[in-house]
């Protein structure tokens, strides 16, 4: 039989049918394609500017001062390459406004003439020249971005206090291109020449900062010889604390936010490629159902059932292959106006790209998850005896129910692949499929739940019109005698109500669990106390009314080994990681801040072994507690010996417990913490939280604490929130897009569903009228029942969205669940206006059938 | 007079060409009468049945259901009407796939809000056989069971007029005579006028006479 035939002769008797197939995995692939548009170009955009955001070729980093021999290794490595050099380095401090007895804490950058080799600082007055007579360099000046100008309210020539240093405010940044993506750094930028810096005496024993020398080269460099450099000096220093990094590692670091933002979005695209896939499994098996007879006819007439099951199946990969282009083609006339959106919400700038060939991964599997939905009605099909489906057409066997189960997992497996595929994370695409498959379960547990209560009440009734009126009565029992379409109807309208509900929801538990009313939670976190200096500042605040808490000593150190086997840290960044590969490289790689304390504090939760006073450790270790994510991460278990080197001194631990720590307290806390005794001699500053202040006694105290200890840095708990909250609300915002994208996908596959409905009901319709029903009494008793149906599924879809909610609230941020009517009621009744759309189209159709056509031949 | 229809013409298009199907019709049914209308494949059997019934608009000409002018209702007066005076009988059976044989013949006294509908809708079951049928769905039933059940259901109403489209045509010879049979003895038995497009000779001979359609025109 000629395929290319029967393809086109499918389409030319299902056009409809093939046209609205067509149109559902279009609409469901380019959510995906979109979504990998956003993340490639971001990305591509981010790489056009990696030598901007590193300003420089190459450059060594250490979360301590480089030494002589350290630069000298480094320089010597680059072969007489090297132009031109800096140093940079990078703190958080308070800055203090006296005129406006305003301060806040900001990221302090210094630098030396001639920064940035590559890139720009630009004001209104153009591009900044940063040459040796700049001010920056030659007087008493910072610079300062634009958001630091606004939060302290300065005017130029304000005097402005950094550290011990007493300096004037000589100019603003407008455009920094050495600084990424807007909205993921929590202070805002001020530059400060290198030769200022003794003044401020920022820089001192324990202060943490980050060192870094830039180098420029003096020719054309091959990026292998730039990657081999980068291993070579990795390997020879061998210290974790110091990082060798590339153009490309700059631009990676920032995009790791981007990507896993765009992670998440991508997982809300899925929500619309299932809810796509379920309206092909309804619009493809009602194909089939119309094809039985005549696959039961070329059956009878000797094809066998692997032809008629390619058959088949030929106009389906058919439609999968045709909707490729269209579904990029679609996304990308979508593309700029997510663009718009994403540039309003985060700044960052998108540039359009070609097509997204990291996609190709997904589309097989893609394609496996379409087919192994819609293959088991095919099977159906070809199980039905040839002589039963020519007499009855409308019936098809079931599968057995080990084939279904079967078929079922190998759905399930293809949707979990693809969703690690999407998350980059195995835990993260875990716990989304877990999440759906709970919204499913109770949607379609609704659906049957509702069809047994609605079976009840109608058993043994006497009338139609009993109890619930003629109309709902036949209503209820369409419903309940097609549990298939009611429950397809609840999944594909609900699954969009349980993203914008979880959505919803997850804000208010947020909003809840930062929210700073409660009584213990801080309104100042200090950082970089020296350790002379905690009396006196136990001292001040007593002064000042207040006090000090959680005062919790902080000491730096490397992490050796574990159990005698030596800690490495990742040298190389493989191609394709998942997010926990890469969490766990970050971990290995890590200097570690170490911290001791007596027992928990009420912020944090024994998970398992004893506490410090319990425990038994030998005489030359000590007993340590660690956070539960950190150990796991580190593969680190109860009775693990660690062995740290705390400036060349090694400290041996045993770890007595694994704890969980409420993060969101803001008070000090640590990954690790020593019971007393091993590490008080060591180098340490102090971390400390203030309680619950007033506006204005807040804003007195930070300009004390700025004046009288210049070094102690002051994070504005209330303001650190607010920052995180608005960083949490525009992520929302852009995920809410997709989950309305989803929303919208959803109505779209249900109105494809409703128009296949009414087009099979249109006898029925007919019937009914036939029967004496009027014209109005029939539309309302098709469009109530999709009501009906809609209301069910955005209500229960809403309550399975803020469910997850709780549980992600519960055992993912450890805060409190809440529950919202209004949120539930809202996205009811705004699902219930959007369905009611293409309702309208419908009825006006129904209204006008004339029910002439149940006669034969009329 | 049941039924009374004076100078009916309906005509379609076919492509650009005006077809005339039905050209100044008349046809007068008294209670109680049955009346075959045969003619060959596109004659117009069904199209007549379907302006009977009021199911389809004539281009002109009238038709009157128990003195009731059936041109001057729109549709909702129109469905009303045939709920009250017709009971339709199709070929394809026609039975709503969601009700059970018994809520099936139970519909058209709910349209009409008639009280004590279960009771006289199992009654009319066992007059076709199928009181221990009455919960299954149509797809569980023969095709026999169904036309059966599709009469109960059209005489559910107690109608003036019974309108019947080939009722047999879907059926084997011997499943159509137990049909029919039944079909004549519950019109009879009821006192209603019977309206029955075939063409089965057999079957025609039955009724009290037989019309027919030819260019348009009944004639005897």
């Amino acid at each position: 039989m000629n395929k290319t035939l029967w393809i086109k002769r499918e389409w030319q008797y299902f056009r409809s049918s093939h046209l609205l197939i067509v149109a559902t995995i279009v609409l469901g692939l380019s959510g995906v394609f979109l979504i990998e548009k956003l993340k490639d170009s971001f990305l591509t955009s981010l790489r056009d500017q990696e030598k901007e955001l590193l300003s420089s070729d190459f450059a060594l980093t250490a979360r301590r001062p480089l030494n002589q021999k350290e630069i000298e290794l480094f320089e010597s490595k680059l072969d007489g390459k090297i132009e031109k050099t800096y140093s940079v380095l990078d703190m958080s401090s308070m800055l203090y406004a006296p005129n406006q007895e305003s301060s806040h804490l900001v990221e302090v950058r210094v630098i030396e003439p001639g920064f940035p080799f590559y890139g720009k600082l630009e004001n209104s007055e153009g591009t900044l020249k940063l040459n040796p007579d700049h001010s920056l360099f030659s007087e008493n000046c910072l610079w300062l971005h634009d958001e630091a100008v606004r939060l302290l309210g300065i005017n130029l020539g304000d005097p402005l206090f950094l550290g011990e240093g007493e300096f004037k405010y000589c100019g603003n940044v407008t455009v920094d291109s050495t600084q990424g993506f807007r909205g993921f750094s929590l202070a805002a930028r001020v530059y400060l020449g290198r030769s200022n810096l003794a003044k401020t005496q920022l820089v001192g024993e324990g202060s943490i900062a980050s060192h870094s020398f830039h180098v420029k080269f003096n020719q054309q460099v091959a990026q292998e010889s730039i990657d081999r450099w980068q291993e070579d000096l990795i390997r020879q220093f061998d210290d974790p604390s110091i990082r060798v990094q590339k153009p490309t590692d700059s631009s990676e670091q920032v995009a790791r936010s981007g990507k896993i933002f765009g992670d998440y979005l991508q997982l809300a695209s899925l929500v619309a490629l299932l809810l796509s896939v379920v309206g092909t499994f309804y619009l493809f098996r009602t194909l089939v159902l119309r094809r039985h007879k005549d696959i039961a006819i070329l059956r009878s007439l000797g094809v066998s059932p692997s032809e008629s099951r390619l058959l088949l199946l030929l106009p389906l990969v058919f439609d999968f292959l045709i909707s490729l282009p269209m579904a990029w083609i679609f996304s990308t006339v979508l593309f700029p106006i997510m663009g718009k959106v994403m540039f309003q919400l985060f700044g960052a700038s998108l540039n359009d790209v070609g097509f997204p060939w990291q996609i190709w991964p997904s589309l097989p599997l893609i394609f496996g998850l379409i087919l192994s939905v819609l293959l088991p009605s095919i099977e159906e099909s070809l199980r039905t005896p040839i002589i039963g489906l020519i007499h009855n057409q409308d019936k098809m066997s079931s599968l057995s129910r080990v084939q279904t189960i079967l078929w079922s997992l190998l759905s399930l497996a293809f949707f979990i692949l693809l969703s690690i595929w999407a998350a980059h994370s195995w835990k993260i695409g875990l716990l989304f499929v877990a999440g759906l498959i709970a919204s499913l379960i109770l949607l379609i547990s609704v659906s049957f739940g509702a069809s047994y209560l609605g079976r009840i009440t109608l058993k043994g009734s006497q009338s139609l019109s009993k109890p619930f009126g003629l109309m709902l009565g036949l209503v209820i029992r369409r419903l309940i005698r097609r549990p298939v379409t009611t429950v397809l109807t609840m999944v594909a309208l609900g699954l969009g109500s349980v993203l914008v509900s979880f959505l919803g929801h997850l804000e208010l538990s947020l909003n809840k669990e930062f929210s700073l009313t409660a009584k213990d939670k801080p309104t100042l976190f200090l950082f970089d106390i020296q350790d002379d200096q905690t009396h006196l500042l136990t001292e001040f605040l007593k002064n000042n009314n207040t006090d000090l808490q959680a005062l919790s000593p902080m000491v730096r150190g490397k992490l050796i080994s574990i159990n005698e086997k030596i800690f490495k840290q990742d040298e190389k960044a493989k191609s394709f990681q998942t997010r926990e590969d890469e969490m766990n490289s970050r971990f290995r790689q890590r200097m570690m801040n170490l911290s001791w304390a007596e027992k928990l504090n009420p912020t944090e939760k024994l998970i398992e072994g004893v506490e410090f006073k319990d425990s038994k450790v030998a005489a030359d270790e000590s007993a340590i507690s660690l956070e539960q994510r950190f150990a796991q991460r580190l593969g680190i278990s109860l009775g693990d010996r660690l062995k740290f080197e705390v400036l060349g001194m090694p400290v041996i631990g045993k770890v007595v417990n694994i704890r969980s720590v409420k993060w969101t307290s803001f008070r000090p806390n640590f990954f690790i913490v020593f019971a007393p005794g091993a590490l008080e001699e060591a180098p340490k500053t102090w971390l400390a939280s203030i309680g619950k202040l007033s506006a204005s006694e807040k804003a007195k105290l930070q300009n004390l604490l700025s004046k009288k200890f210049p070094n102690i840095s002051a994070v504005d708990v209330e303001q650190l929130v607010a920052r995180i909250l608005q960083l949490f609300e525009r992520l929302k915002k852009a995920l809410e897009l997709m989950a309305y994208f989803s929303f919208a996908v959803g109505i779209i596959v249900v109105a494809a569903m409703a128009q296949d409905q009414v087009i099979r009901r249109q006898k029925e319709v007919m019937l009914e009228k036939a029967l004496g029903l009027s014209p109005l009494r029939v539309t309302l008793m098709v469009l109530g029942e999709f009501l009906l149906l809609s209301f069910m599924a955005f209500l229960f879809g809403g309550i399975a969205g803020g469910g997850i909610a709780g549980l992600v609230t519960h055992f993912i941020f450890e805060g409190t669940v809440i529950w919202s009517l209004k949120i539930l009621i809202l996205s009811t009744i705004g699902g219930m206006t959007l369905v009611s759309i293409p309702l309208l189209f419908m009825g006006r159709r129904i209204f006008t059938w004339r029910p002439a056509g149940l006669l034969q031949g009329a | 007079m049941s039924l009374s229809v004076e100078s009916l013409s309906k005509s379609h298009f076919q492509a650009t060409k005006k077809i005339q199907v039905l050209n100044e019709l008349n046809l007068h049914v008294t209670a109680g009468e049955s009346v075959a209308i045969v003619g060959k494949s596109g004659s117009g059997k069904s199209t007549l049945l379907s302006l009977l019934a009021g199911l389809d608009r004539p281009d002109t000409g009238e038709i009157k259901i128990g003195g009731e002018l059936l041109n001057a209702l729109n549709e909702t007066a129109l469905a009303r009407m045939r709920a009250r005076k017709m009971g339709i009988i199709f070929q394809q059976f026609q039975l709503v796939q969601t009700l059970s044989a018994l809520e099936n013949v139970m519909l058209p006294g709910e349209i009409l809000g008639d009280q004590d509908v279960s009771t006289q809708a199992l009654a009319l079951l066992k007059a076709v056989g199928l009181s221990e049928r009455q919960d299954h769905f149509p797809n569980q039933l023969s095709g026999g069971e169904q036309q059966r059940v599709a009469i109960a259901r059209a005489l559910a109403g107690k109608p003036e007029v019974l309108l019947a489209d080939e009722p047999t045509g879907n059926l084997d010879v011997e499943t159509g005579a137990n049909v029919m049979d039944l079909l004549f003895s519950l019109a009879k038995e009821k006192g209603t006028s019977l309206i029955l497009v075939t063409h089965d000779p057999e079957i025609a001979k039955r009724c009290d006479r037989i019309l027919k359609l030819e260019k348009g025109q009944l004639s005897a």
